[in-house]
Formats: C-alpha cells, sequence, structure tokens
C-alpha cells in the first residue's frame, strides 16, 4: 500500500481512523498485553459498535458499520460508516470531527469506499 | 432446563469523555455564536460577479 489513499470531497461513507482500540493490544502495567477472555473482549467490541452505531444513527440510516482489525498502523481501529447519501454523510463527518471518544480525539474524513466487498488497500 | 438469563451489561458512554476522563464539549461547536444571540455582523461588501 503507497498509503496515498484518495480522499474524496464527498462520499456516503465516513473514515474515523484508529477510534478502535482493541483492549488485548493495549499493554498493562507490566507491559505485557492484558489478558482478557474471548467474552470479555467480545463484550468491548459489542459495546463499541452499539455505541458508534446509535450516535451515528442520528445523521441517518446506517446502511453499514465496518470496524477495521488490519494489524497495519494507517488501518487498524478505522471505523467505515455508510450512509444512504452524501449530506448524511457531511452531516457525520462535521459532528465528529474534533470530538472524544474514550479519551481520544477523533478525525473524521470522507472515503472512497462504496463496496466493501471491493474494499482493497493496495 | 431454562437457563437464567444474565442482567443487561451496564455499557460506559465513551463518546465526548476527554483525556482525564471528563465529559467534553464537542469542538465543532466552539465557533458557532449561541442559540438565539445576536447575528454576527456582516463581512465587507460583496464582491463583483467572476467570470
Amino acid at each position: 500500500c503507497s498509503r496515498l489513499h484518495n480522499r474524496p470531497t464527498f462520499s456516503e461513507t465516513i473514515t474515523i481512523p484508529n477510534m478502535y482500540v482493541n483492549p488485548a493490544m493495549v499493554p498493562g502495567p507490566d507491559g505485557k498485553p492484558l489478558e482478557l477472555s474471548e467474552r470479555d473482549l467480545r463484550h468491548h467490541f459489542e459495546d463499541f459498535f452499539e455505541e458508534v452505531y446509535e450516535e451515528m444513527e442520528k445523521f441517518g440510516p446506517v446502511e453499514e458499520l465496518n470496524v477495521c482489525d488490519n494489524l497495519s498502523e494507517h488501518l487498524v481501529g478505522n471505523v467505515y460508516v455508510k450512509f444512504r447519501d452524501e449530506e448524511e454523510a457531511l452531516a457525520a463527518r462535521d459532528n465528529v470531527n474534533g470530538r472524544f471518544f474514550a479519551g481520544r480525539p477523533l478525525t473524521c474524513e470522507f472515503s472512497p469506499v462504496t463496496d466493501f466487498r471491493e474494499a482493497r488497500c493496495r | 432446563p431454562s437457563r437464567s438469563e444474565s442482567p443487561p451489561r451496564q455499557r460506559k458512554r465513551q463518546w465526548d469523555i476527554g483525556p482525564n476522563g471528563e465529559i467534553t464539549e464537542p469542538l465543532r461547536g466552539a465557533a458557532l455564536p449561541p442559540p438565539g444571540g445576536p447575528m454576527p455582523a456582516a463581512g465587507g461588501a460583496p464582491g463583483g460577479v467572476g467570470v
């Protein structure tokens, strides 16, 4: 991947980069990753997913919500939200930009991805 | 036999939680005038029609 991703001026899909932090990747006080059960990890992700979904729904029906689990630094934890149209995506992007989530500042931009089955980071 | 339902998990809200656990105001509203406040003064004279 060249990391020179296309950033469209408008899109029905927004990206919130590095939003999801997998707790299994967070080092504990001893520097080693925390040991969490599969159930805890699933609950953590489900809570995250629901909270993002509920917030995004305020801007319009969410057609797709994807969270990237790719280990590549520029993709890990990226959240992609596809709305019905560009106006809803624009409202969501403007709302999310500059907000905090779980202690971390968020940025948000449009994504060129419209069909996640075809999405590739080349 | 019927399984007992586990109580619903308490989800802690994470939106608008700042680095120190404080509730933050979305920054996007910082530059906007308060609701019902006076309209900002107009800027300079409108420019001409571009060609």
